[in-house]
């Protein structure tokens, strides 16, 4: 590009475009706010629906699409996912225990296992071609394992008893046969059930049981790209929602910062003498305050509510954008465009609006993305220490953190990594994005922080 | 100098009196108070109550009683742990905070200052770059991922270090990783500040004299450059202590801390209001005490300050 075609707005944005690690975090902060905008699309599991009798369950696990109850009752509408009820004949196996489940308690000693089942000791467990359960503290069920020999008095197979676990608790389930259960649906109504061929009036079948799920002939099946938290939810979509509202919180309390900033800011500077002292004072002391705690209290005594959330963070960020916009209005007032504003008649107002603050543009923009993730950072601080806000029962990712921290175990650690990485990657992109366009716009601080 | 030392003394008690305002104002606005709790209660044992903590009387009354409480000490009893007040409970839980913290503060700028000059030596090569990209990894992950993942990686997965227990400041094993997740992000601001400050002036005519009078390199880093180097990290050491304290609520959440932060927290969701009041305005006057430490320190070292 020629140096004299170029208007200082368009070298700005070469400059930018070069800095490749910045056009890398452009690039990302985009997809990914696209990835949450599209969220149902991308993943329509509801991130909100508990499956407990799943648990947490590894990246790309799947399982027949059901609820936690299943039920047909002839001439009533039918009860079941909502893709399966749209079909007009469903076809379901489940499985039927003949037998009850057996626990077995296994318990480290002096590195050998010693197995009971209820007070019978056991010599040797099994689970060549059996699957077993661990069982957590809460009742539910953890880590499938299988394909392994516990013997008594032997040391355990690897991976067993997690770093200073003593105590394992496997279930292994009753011996069972499958049912099959066919269904006829007409305009949402159930007209017909019938049990291994027999016509029964009604069937209730517990998410637990259910093998497959046919309905017009296509096998239904949920799979989980990233797994499954503790409820059974599905991670990726719990990501993508809650990036939502981690994006929303970041760009709206952002916004907030912005006009109250940068209005404070321009007044400040353009009035200039005490009014500007006065006003750049009160910055000062209130730079001194720990906002985070005020916003704490806040959120404590107003109840958590988004919209609280969006204006405190919004309120502890705007002082930094107020000196920025100050320090460019002063610089600027005084040079021949605005004096000849002045001189046409222009009120003080329009002078502001129409000359100075587009004149303040750059800085403000390049702050502006710096404060985007800081915010995002702020809200999730707070949804980590409990003070999150939900909307609609979606978490947000500071939430999803947390979550996966509280069950943090060796074996379940996706239920961290996942939540972690989106959210690290993304700040990470608006800081480099940030950094780049405040290098492209003004080139001398490329070496400031 | 005196006037500057002046100037910011008088102004530290009207950033006290703003805090507690702000903080008193909020309390008064929210809906409820502490006996519109679980049940319904006695009017008349509810009137006493009132009376007892002074509800009854009109909000400026209760203001200006509120801040003698205050001026005397008394932060009142703690409304959900029945046997304790709240100053007991700071003065078992803050030293606990403020070991970390300074532990913490002096590695971020051990390892920060280090990198950042090192990095402003050798501008552009390698080494800068690396740590650089490195400093900006440590701003944009925020504590409460780093903490859990070091957790994965070094107490579960590799087994050198305990997971979550705190016993006290002489068993350092249990010490390494709450203080170095709470250390990284200032680590990398430090850096990068420091970095920035010491290209600002290792390009100055000074520092080309120093080096003309042939003083070795390492002297005219150290003596004549790294002052002037400082004043950015010394401007950033005030807000970082407010950082540091907000930090630790999430460190004494994670790894188990007995601290003040995690009192905080738990008072925050328990709403233990007396509680809650009593550890903001506690870490209210510590920001501001390190506040008007860190101005005076600057103006000690950057005379420009003094006579602005």
């Amino acid at each position: 590009m020629s140096a004299a075609a170029a208007s200082p707005t368009r070298e700005s944005l070469c400059r930018l475009l070069r800095n490749r690690i910045a056009v890398a975090g452009l690039v990302f902060a985009l997809a990914m706010s696209l990835a949450c905008a599209a969220a149902p699309w991308i993943a329509p599991s509801d991130p909100t629906l508990p499956r407990h009798w799943l648990g947490a369950r590894a990246p790309g696990f799947a399982h027949p699409d059901c609820r936690e109850t299943n039920e047909f009752v002839v001439g009533q509408s039918v009860e079941i996912s909502a893709r399966a009820a749209r079909a007009a004949r469903i076809a379901l196996t489940a499985r039927e225990s003949d037998s009850a489940a057996t626990t077995y308690r296994l318990v480290l000693r002096r590195g050998t296992v010693q197995i009971t089942a209820g007070t019978d000791k056991v010599p040797v467990l099994d689970l060549t071609d059996q699957h077993a359960f661990a069982v957590d503290v809460d009742g539910t069920l953890g880590t499938q394992r299988t394909g392994m020999v516990i013997t008594s008095g032997q040391a355990p197979p690897a991976g067993l008893f997690a770093a200073g676990e003593q105590v394992v608790l496997l279930r292994l389930q009753g011996s069972s046969r499958e049912v099959a259960y066919q269904a006829a649906i007409d305009g949402g109504k159930v007209t017909a059930v019938t049990r291994d061929g027999a016509a029964v009036a009604r069937a209730a079948i517990s998410g637990e049981d259910v093998v497959r799920i046919v309905a017009d002939g296509n096998e239904l099946t949920v799979r989980h790209p990233l797994g499954t938290d503790i409820q059974g939810r599905d991670l990726l979509s719990r990501i993508l929602h809650g990036g939502r509202i981690s994006l929303m919180v970041g760009a709206v309390a952002t916004l907030v910062s912005l006009v109250i900033g940068v209005l404070y800011g321009a007044i400040s500077g353009y009035a200039g003498r005490r009014t500007d002292r006065v006003m750049m004072a009160s910055v000062d002391v209130l730079y001194a305050i720990p906002f985070m705690f005020l916003v704490i209290l806040l959120l404590v005594y107003c109840g958590r509510n988004i919209l609280v959330l969006f204006i405190a963070l919004g309120a502890v960020q705007w002082l930094t954008m107020a000196r920025i916009v100050r320090g460019q209005v002063l610089s600027l007032k005084n040079r021949e465009f605005i004096l000849a504003a002045r001189a046409s008649g222009l009120g003080h107002w329009r002078i502001l609006t129409r000359h100075l603050i587009p004149n303040c543009v750059g800085p403000v923009i390049v702050y502006g993305t710096l404060t985007i993730p800081m915010v995002i950072m702020e809200e999730s601080f707070l949804a980590f220490i409990g003070l999150g806000v939900q909307q609609n029962g979606v978490d947000s990712w500071g939430a999803l953190i947390e979550q996966g921290h509280a069950n943090l175990t060796r074996d379940r650690t996706w239920l961290l990594i996942f939540p972690a990485s989106a959210m690290a990657l993304t700040l990470l992109a608006l800081n480099v994005l940030g950094d780049g366009l405040r290098d492209a716009l003004d080139p001398r601080t490329r070496d400031r922080s | 100098m005196l006037s500057y030392i002046l100037r910011r003394l008088l102004m530290a008690p009207l950033v006290v009196l703003v805090l507690v305002t702000i903080s008193f104002v909020i309390i008064r606005a929210a809906p409820g108070g502490p006996f519109s709790g679980e049940r319904r209660m006695d009017p008349v044992v509810e009137e006493a109550l009132r009376a007892k903590y002074h509800l009854d009387e009109p909000l400026a009354m209760q203001y200006v009683r509120w801040l003698g409480d205050l001026c005397r000490g008394d932060l009142g009893p703690s409304y959900k742990q029945k046997t304790r007040t709240v100053n007991e409970i700071i003065a078992d839980t803050l030293p606990t905070s403020l070991f970390l913290g300074a532990l913490s503060l002096l590695l971020a700028l051990f390892v920060g200052l280090i990198a950042g000059i090192l990095g402003a030596v050798r501008q552009d090569r390698a080494w800068d770059h690396a740590t650089m990209l490195l400093a900006m990894v440590g701003l944009s992950i925020p504590t409460f991922v780093i903490g859990p993942m070091l957790v994965l990686v070094f107490a579960m997965h590799l087994g050198w270090l305990p997971v979550a227990e705190y016993k006290g400041p002489w068993h350092p094993s249990y010490l390494i990783l709450p203080a170095v997740t709470l250390a990284i992000p200032f680590a990398a601001r430090i850096a990068r500040l420091s970095r920035a400050g010491m290209l600002d002036v290792i390009n100055a005519d000074f520092i080309r004299t120093a080096r003309a009078k042939g003083s070795p390199e390492m002297g005219v880093i150290l003596r004549h450059a790294l002052p002037s180097a400082m004043i950015p990290v010394v401007g950033f050491l005030g807000p970082a202590v407010a950082a540091l304290l907000t930090g630790s609520l999430v460190i004494e959440k994670i790894f188990q801390i007995p601290g003040l932060g995690r009192e905080f927290v738990e008072s925050a969701t328990n709403r233990d209001y007396t509680l809650v009041m009593g550890t903001v305005i506690v870490y209210g006057l510590i920001v501001l005490l390190c506040n008007l430490l860190a101005d005076l320190l600057l103006g000690v070292i950057d005379p420009r300050i003094r006579y602005e």
